[in-house]
């Protein structure tokens, strides 16, 4: 007792020289946020730190690194209160402009040492892959895969590229620039990566490194998008997306437009190939392919764009879409949207001095994938893509290797790379290794605020810091906590203004569980589950039970019909099992979560704070 | 009403349990180039160099950020590490073309923000105003308003 009572007066003391302007002389503040417990990677609760528009969090990463992750506010609020559809508890500190500063920029700090850090390890196992590959005697190259084999009819788009480059560079430009890059591949054969340091700490940078096995690859790829330009392959029909939208129709100043952008997209192409960069390959491949599309768009009066969707994204299944109509017209009002601000900006994507706006084109690119994506899925009954993760289209395709070294010099470089990759591996659990107790996503926030607030680490004692659900209470004591706010969760929300709406009891009965509820549709990567125990405390044990069996029940069947979905059934059965069995004494992990939250409920100013 | 303040503590014999962060996502769902090739995981792209470059910038959130400014800043961040590391050009080419694509840009030498970035970048390396004209000729080729990009970066911080 006398230990923490002393604890807490040099605690004091140390604030008060920490902070010698006092903290109200400021309206800047920091956010320690509670997430709470989920059922699914977090059944512990998780915890943030919000400072300004940046939230810090770390998250644990197989196989037991704990990585320091920043995302902008609106970012990370959607996707936990929303998709995740967990409650946030925003403890808010008052702190001066300095102390502010000074706790963004080191969180920001150690964020980009470790970002860093990380890939300088991506680096190295990128490296021992292409040597893997170059063994099988193929390599993938980005780009490649947009376009067609080379005895397709030639794309007039790309071959009046390739004459714009002719008629700029000359007739023999296309072959001498091959040739210099086929003998670069031939006499490719520097050093390796040098080994990366055997220490590393939070606070240094390695220099990166280029390495024989990359330096190939990006020679392979710029030599495959002058072998595509050379004989103007067109576009595979699978690699674009369209649809008979509205939205998506030319009117006369845009079939304009797409004419200025196509010029300045081919002049910046043919600047690229002049470029010394040493990775212009893929530029060249992505810019061609849309061009190719542009013209596309201005020959059919629709926009057609590049599949901008990852290849494993998430689906709201065809069986599935004709019974989502509010979802889906959401999806689809979004999308709009953000096509309509798209296009405003894509009006200056010819910037003034005539050069390619790409961030321009892209977002337009972005929001022109979501809006076809639904059309498309509503016409032809497909699956809709959830719109997660877009980003720049890749066009993976896979190409033999050619001029690489022999099998032998391959085997020993990829032993080499494999032994540099697991050092380096090593050296990085052992910086970041995640510990359940010691070290983990609460002790290393805390770790972090206490050097930049308190200037020194507190002890944590033998004391139950390290539970996300109990370390607000200590960031309350430590910090001078002034003021929490409660960020309720997607349901939640949705669930007071429906109380304040409708008749609470009707309410009650209909929004508990998950057969008659309007605000839930069952999101296939949550547990098999009856009633929601978030919002009720009395009932709860009860719930829990029907939870329990409903659980039990699940499973049962699961194991029948294991063999013919991989175990999905079962293993949603058992999680729903397993985490109902704190709702027998009365505790809560949140289940149920969302497949798609929309923008208007995201920024609704009554729900989010 | 949930579990929070004393209910927490009545929660600590379960939490013990099952106490943990949340798991990164990130690399089962994002572009993570560089696993995807052998691994099987979500990708678009299968030769990008790196999974913490592509992860870093993308999130489920369909909502959009500002990108324009972390890319400056990432651009500012990465410049000032390699100046100070002594990094060769073509190397330093090659990792800002990384960067670049993880922000949705392939063609960086068009874009302005990449060069008041890497001003700021020689700035917070402390680069000296003699040193500063070499590595101005040298990053933008010798281009006059790359070269003038630069100096305002340079001059902001």
């Amino acid at each position: 007792m006398i230990r923490r009572l002393a604890r807490r007066a040099a605690l004091a003391a140390l604030l008060a020289i920490v902070f010698p302007i006092p903290a109200w002389a400021s309206d800047r503040f920091i956010e320690y946020l509670y997430i709470d417990a989920n059922e699914g990677g977090s059944s512990g609760g998780h915890v943030a730190v919000r400072v300004d528009d940046d939230v810090f969090h770390f998250e644990y990463r197989r196989p037991g690194m704990l990585v320091l992750r920043r995302e902008p506010f609106t970012a990370f609020r959607h996707d936990y209160t929303g998709l995740d559809n967990r409650t946030i508890e925003a403890s808010r500190i008052p702190v001066s402009e300095a102390t502010f500063r000074l706790v963004r920029e080191r969180f920001r700090r150690r964020h980009f040492v470790q970002r860093r850090q990380l890939e300088q390890l991506d680096t190295l196992r990128t490296e021992r892959r292409i040597l893997e590959q170059m063994l099988q005697r193929h390599v993938d190259v980005d780009g490649a895969g947009f376009f067609s084999g080379d005895d397709s009819a030639p794309d007039p788009a790309l071959a009046a590229l390739r004459q714009q480059v002719v008629d700029r560079y000359g007739p023999t430009f296309l072959t001498e620039r091959a040739e210099t890059l086929r003998r670069r591949l031939a006499a490719l054969d520097r050093a390796e990566v040098p080994d990366p340091p055997l220490g590393a700490s939070v606070d240094e940078t390695g220099a990166p490194a280029y390495g024989f096995a990359r330096r190939y690859r990006d020679t392979l790829t710029a030599l495959t998008a002058l072998e595509v330009l050379e004989t103007a392959r067109p576009l595979r029909p699978e690699v674009t997306i369209t649809a008979a939208a509205n939205a998506l129709r030319l009117d006369a100043d845009e079939a304009l437009r797409v004419q200025r952008l196509s010029g300045a997209l081919t002049a910046s192409l043919v600047r690229l190939l002049d470029s010394p960069r040493p990775d212009w390959g893929f530029p060249l491949l992505l810019g061609m392919a849309r061009l190719a599309t542009l013209a596309r768009t201005h020959e059919s009066g629709q926009w057609v764009f590049l599949d901008a969707f990852s290849r494993n994204a998430d689906v709201i299944e065809r069986a599935r879409v004709p019974g989502r109509p509010e979802l889906i017209a959401t999806m689809l009002t979004d999308a709009q949207s953000a096509l309509d601000i798209a296009r405003g900006r894509l009006s200056s994507a010819v910037r003034s001095d005539g050069t390619f706006d790409e961030r321009g084109f892209a977002d337009f690119e972005e929001a022109g994938n979501r809006i076809a994506e639904i059309r498309r899925a509503l016409d032809d009954g497909r699956d809709v893509r959830l719109p997660y993760f877009l980003i720049l289209p890749a066009g993976s395709g896979r190409r033999p290797a050619v001029l690489a070294p022999s099998p032998a010099t391959l085997v020993d470089r990829i032993v080499a790379a494999r032994e540099r990759e697991e050092a380096y591996s090593r050296v990085l659990e052992r910086l970041y290794g995640y510990q359940l107790i010691t070290r983990n996503c609460v002790s290393e926030l805390l770790a972090e605020l206490d050097a930049a607030l308190l200037g020194a680490r507190v002890d944590v004692d033998a004391s139950p810091n390290f539970v996300p659900a109990l370390s607000a209470l200590v960031v309350k004591e430590r910090y001078g906590v002034s003021e929490i706010v409660r960020i309720p969760s997607h349901r939640r929300a949705r669930l007071a203004r429906l109380y304040e709406r409708e008749n609470a009891l009707r309410v009650f009965v209909r929004e508990s569980n998950t057969i008659t509820s309007t605000l839930y549709w069952r999101n296939s990567r949550d547990s098999t589950f009856l009633f929601f125990t978030d919002d009720v405390v009395v009932t709860r044990p009860v719930f829990g039970a029907v939870n329990l069996v409903t659980g039990v029940a699940a499973s049962a069947v699961g194991l029948v019909t294991a063999p013919f979905d991989r175990g999905k059934r079962l293993r949603a059965g058992l999680r729903g099992a397993f985490f109902s069995l704190p709702e027998l004494v009365f505790q809560n992990i949140r289940k149920g979560s969302f497949q798609y939250v929309g923008q208007a409920a995201a920024t609704d100013p009554d729900i989010w704070h | 009403m949930r579990g929070f303040g004393p209910a927490r503590v009545a929660l600590l014999p379960v939490l013990f349990l099952l106490v943990g962060c949340s798991i990164s996502t990130s690399l089962s769902t994002s572009s993570t180039s560089s696993q995807s090739a052998s691994d099987s995981s979500a990708s678009s792209s299968t030769s990008s160099d790196s999974s913490s470059r592509s992860s870093e910038s993308s999130s489920r959130s369909s909502m959009r950020d500002e990108r324009q400014p972390r890319y400056l800043e990432d651009v500012r961040r990465y410049t000032a590490a390699n100046v100070r590391a002594g990094v060769q050009l073509e190397t330093f080419e090659k990792e800002l073309g990384e960067l670049a694509r993880s922000h949705g840009l392939t063609q960086w030498e068009d874009d302005e923000a990449t060069y008041l970035g890497i001003g700021e970048g020689l700035s917070d390396a402390a680069v000296g105003t003699t040193e500063l004209e070499m590595y101005k000729t040298t990053f933008s080729r010798s281009d006059p308003a790359k070269m003038q990009a630069i100096q305002r970066g340079y001059n902001t911080r």
